[in-house]
């Protein structure tokens, strides 16, 4: 029984050993709280609708596969913000992601694009998947003309995840100037996040539309167009939000 | 057998919990409780940024900016679940990341705002006391150079009741000023270190003044952003790399605990592996930096919050994404307790919410408010979290000294009120400079608690105050012996007057620099009287007062006089602590003694009474006519013109001065001899102090140019000399001498040759 008591008194001494041992970069320690247990976030699965499905004449296509080829674009903040405070846009996974800001990460609302094609890209469809994780914001950019995106002229379309109480959910629009003219809106409805969606922005001419999955959500004639420019991406710098199959093809 | 059974299933048990808690600590789970009582919008707010939340007393104070043009605060009680409509305190125009704002109350519950004007590039600042309204606005820092944008602004006030501000100009170092005279003036900035700091540089205030500030920024050689925290010593913020590893963390806030442990909370950018999560550094005194990892793998975004209550219950909080979306976590260490409870969240159905701030009061409950930003799809709003737990069940009560003044004057007790008072306090007990313990109080233990409580000023402090805060620590406890932790407030005493002061003869020629004499009532008219004499006589009913306060703890405030101190007149302020005039005497002046009472007043309160005694004497005194004595002028043999007047025999009597009977002489040169000097306009009267007591006395170096126009030329100098009484009343009566010089001699100096 003595050496009992012995060995369990040893096994103290070790315990506090443990706990007295100091702590330093190369400790791991383990997190003294944990959360809920939550219900398993739900596995995002492969984009079923590629760009593949786009008819017309391929300008560009970007499927993310490799992140080199995402150089090329650029990535604008439509708001003025410290240098410090850019979007953050990245290629992981075979997808283009929406990374918060330069901030130390810190997710802002501030609105941004990223970028891409010829300036004298007149009448083209753009498109593009997205998977929302809890940005709540996806959009297109066609006809996009300007040194300063504050200024800068361009159509917009962008919509809103069901979840959030704002309305309008859908809105295309003509920014020109950095100026925006309501061109179509829609109260409703948004966006289910969590779920692989194909958006499509179609300028020919002085027509648009918009598709959300195949639909046609949105039609707009703008009597004085914007004549070209360049496609991109549109969200809000907050994260959570994935792209993938970026194509633009000419009619 | 059975009780050795025991011992070792203690020991098991012991066992276990010393090699698990360094893992997993256990979490106390009884008492604390912490729950989410609700969640608001704050309504006809839109476009904000950065809202920012402090509590004090059962009040609470959430500020932001709004609508691109306001900086305006919101007041509720700690409990109510509606916020009334705010008060705007400034403008706050532009985008709303650059017109941040903030607030923080201090120890006597007074709430502090600080915003920033971004057209302006200003900073402003104001005050609301305890139970009064918002004061005038401030203006805090006025940036001037093109470097400047100010941005990140951060309040917080001391617990001498002093407001510290801190910001940052993008891609600089933060910045701190403070202000002592509540927001009047404030400091030049001070910068912190080299580093230039992302997002918000954090303030916090811990025990016996002390400051603490914690940030983010890079470090060059990893290229990671690191955290950065430090105490100020004196003249700037003392920081180091708090970071326990070399990856990227950010977003630091700071709290003090009551026994003046400092503790900093922030984040991993890493969302999953060994460094990620939430983590607490932690270090009393000059002691290692302790760092512990708070919560696990998640997306963590903006601050990782902390706040110390009064209670000494710690609260912790966070935005992060655990694996259901973001969400705001909350956790509290009871003060009883070692371990955290386990964290709970909020629902988050109205949109996304991030950037939060968070303060605590403590009143039926520990209540932690959560101001946050809340985007729900187009617009950016104030979100309001209130949690609760039960850990808010402590005693406290935060002494307030003489109703907050700063300085009180010397009084043998001081009068204490009592805010934020938790629990029901029964006892009581105090010490002056330091905590009370069981075996040092100054109160001679516990004693019942009152409220206002006199406490009275040891001698150590009213003998020896050197115009620095005194402080006194007090600590109340329950019925049942629940003690809460020592709280303290601080004030100057100022001990007494300190001021020079002349008050007498207004004819006298010592007055202050300051006074200039209107020469036709105060100067030398031979038909009058001379222009010095005896301090303590007049020969008009007035009388010169001349008063300089001389380093008075609180500054010396006015001076009034009177015959006693029952016919004191309206006092009379002084400028720059100074006083020089010649006054009329209060009321009718007898010939005689008459009293004077002058009284002195500082800003503290302090009240000192001198009296003089002032002789009124209108006659003159009388030479005799028949053996006034005699006067001899000899002439310096070195330098001629200097003489020495030799008295012998004089006889003077005079009705009020003693002895002799006269004060000095009244002495005139004439080049020529004068029929009847007492009327003569031509000569030139100077008054000098007769030496020794008796009649044969002389006076050395009497210039005989004195009072003579044009150039001095060799002949006779006649000299005459009248008596003075105290009062410098003249005898009609004189004596006259001559002197023959052959040569004008001047008196000579001789100074060293330097040769070069």
């Amino acid at each position: 029984m003595l050496g009992g008591i012995a060995a369990l008194l040893a096994a103290v001494a070790l315990g506090l050993a443990l706990w007295q041992a100091p702590r330093g970069v190369a400790q791991e320690q383990q997190p003294i709280l944990e959360y809920p247990a939550y219900p398993p976030t739900p596995t995002i699965g492969a984009n079923p609708q590629p760009a593949a499905s786009l008819q017309g004449a391929p300008l560009l296509s970007a499927s993310f596969d490799d992140p080199a080829a995402f150089a090329s674009w650029e990535v604008v903040d439509f708001d003025f913000v410290l240098d410090e405070s850019r979007a953050v846009w990245g290629v992981a996974d075979s997808r283009l992601a929406q990374q918060n800001t330069a901030a130390a990460g810190n997710p802002s609302i501030q609105e941004t694009a990223a970028l891409t094609g010829a300036a004298d890209w007149a009448d083209y469809t753009a498109q593009v998947s997205f998977y929302d994780l809890d940005n709540g914001t996806a959009g297109l950019v066609a006809r996009y003309t300007g040194a300063d995106p504050r200024t800068a002229s361009y159509y917009r379309y962008r919509i809103l995840k069901d979840a959030y109480e704002a309305t309008p959910k859908q809105v295309l629009e003509r920014v020109e100037g950095g100026v925006a003219t309501t061109l179509v809106e829609q109260k409703g409805p948004g966006f289910t996040p969590r779920a692989w969606h194909v958006l499509a922005l179609r300028v020919v001419g002085n027509q648009l539309t918009v598709t959300l999955d195949g639909a046609v959500v949105a039609e707009a004639e703008d009597a004085t167009p914007l004549a070209a420019g360049r496609a991109g991406i549109y969200t809000r710098a907050m994260g959570g939000i994935l792209f993938d199959d970026f194509s633009v093809v000419a009619p | 057998m059975r009780r050795i059974l025991a011992i070792v299933s203690g020991l098991a048990s012991l066992t276990l919990l010393a090699t698990s808690m360094p893992l997993v600590p256990a979490l106390a789970q009884g008492g604390a409780s912490p729950r989410l009582i609700f969640q608001t919008t704050l309504p006809n707010a839109r476009q904000i940024k950065y809202p920012d939340v402090a509590a004090a007393g059962n009040q609470v104070y959430l500020s932001a900016n709004i609508n691109r043009a306001d900086a305006v605060v919101w007041q509720k009680v700690d409990s109510a679940q509606s916020f009334p409509a705010p008060t705007t305190l400034g403008a706050a125009p532009g985008q709303p990341d650059f017109s941040a704002t903030s607030v923080a109350t201090g120890p006597d519950g007074s709430a502090h705002v600080m915003w920033m004007n971004q057209d302006q590039r200003r900073i402003y600042y104001r005050k609301k006391p305890v139970s009064g309204t918002w004061g005038p606005q401030r203006i805090v820092y006025q940036a001037t150079r093109s470097t400047e944008f100010p941005v990140n602004g951060m309040i917080e006030i001391a617990s001498d009741g002093v407001p510290w501000i801190t910001w940052r100009d993008p891609d600089f170092p933060a910045k701190v000023t403070r202000s002592s005279d509540e927001g009047q003036t404030w400091t030049s900035p001070v910068t912190i270190g080299t580093s230039a700091v992302i997002n918000y540089p954090m303030l916090a205030a811990g025990p016996g003044g002390a400051m603490a500030m914690a940030f983010t920024a890079g470090v060059r050689s990893i290229d990671k952003l690191q955290v950065f925290a430090g105490t100020w010593n004196g003249s700037t913020f003392v920081t180091q790399n708090i970071s326990p590893a070399p990856d990227d963390f950010a977003d630091p806030t700071a709290s003090y605990s009551a026994n003046g442990t400092l503790l900093v909370s922030f984040r991993s950018e890493a969302t999953s592996g060994p460094i990620s999560g939430a983590w607490l550094a932690s270090r009393t005194g000059n002691d290692p930096w302790q760092t512990i990892r708070i919560g696990g793998p998640a997306e963590y975004k903006g601050t990782v919050n902390i706040d110390t209550d009064s209670g000494g219950n710690l609260h912790m909080q966070w935005n992060a994404n655990a694996g259901a979306g973001f969400r705001v976590y909350y956790t509290v260490r009871p003060s009883s307790a070692t371990a955290f409870t386990t964290p709970v969240d909020a629902p988050n159905d109205a949109g996304v919410i991030f950037n939060s701030r968070i303060d605590t009061s403590v009143s039926d409950f520990a209540y932690t408010h959560v101001a946050a930003e809340l985007f729900s799809g187009n617009d950016s709003f104030v979100r309001y979290l209130l949690f609760a737990s039960t850990a808010g069940a402590a005693v406290g009560a935060q002494p307030v000294i003489e109703d907050g003044e700063k300085i009180s004057e010397r009084e043998t007790t001081v009068s204490i009120s009592f805010t934020n008072i938790q629990g029901t306090p029964t006892q009581i007990r105090w010490r002056w400079g330091a905590e009370p313990t069981d075996a040092a109080t100054d109160s001679n233990g516990w004693v019942t608690f009152a409220n206002p409580l006199s406490v009275p000023l040891p001698a150590s402090i009213l003998d020896n105050a050197p115009c620095s805060p005194e402080k006194l620590f007090t600590q109340v406890r329950e019925a049942d012996n629940d003690t809460g932790v020592a709280q303290s407030d601080d004030i100057i005493i100022d001990t007494g007057i300190n001021a020079a002061m002349a008050v007498g003869n207004p004819y006298i020629n010592s007055k202050a620099r300051e006074f200039t004499p209107v020469q036709a009532v105060l100067g030398d008219v031979g038909s009058g009287g001379a222009s010095d004499g005896d301090p303590g006589y007049t020969r008009d009913p007035i009388y010169y007062l001349g008063l300089q306060g001389t380093n008075d703890c609180s500054g010396v405030k006015d001076v009034s006089v009177g015959r006693s101190t029952t016919t004191v007149n309206k006092a009379i302020p002084l400028s720059k602590e100074a006083f020089a005039n010649v006054l009329p005497y209060p009321g009718a002046m007898s010939p005689g003694a008459n009293q004077l009472l002058v009284r002195v007043s500082d800003l503290a309160g302090n009240v000192a009474d001198f009296t003089q005694t002032l002789i009124l004497d209108q006659v003159k005194p009388v030479l005799s006519a028949t053996s006034p004595g005699t006067l001899a002028v000899t002439s310096d043999a070195k330098a001629t013109i200097l003489a020495r007047l030799a008295f012998s025999g004089v006889s003077v009597t005079d009705d009020r001065y003693p002895g002799r009977g006269y004060w000095g002489v009244w002495v005139a040169n004439s080049r020529s001899e004068v029929a009847n000097p007492t009327s003569d306009s031509s000569l030139i009267w100077l008054p000098l102090k007769a030496p020794a007591t008796g009649n044969d006395f002389s006076i050395s170096n009497w210039s005989l140019a004195s009072g003579l126009s044009g150039a001095l030329q060799p002949g006779i100098y006649h000299v005459y000399v009248r008596f003075l009484d105290g009062a410098g009343n003249p005898t009609d009566g004189y004596l006259t001498a001559s002197v023959t010089l052959s040569q004008i001699t001047r008196p000579q100096v001789s100074l060293p040759m330097v040769r070069r």
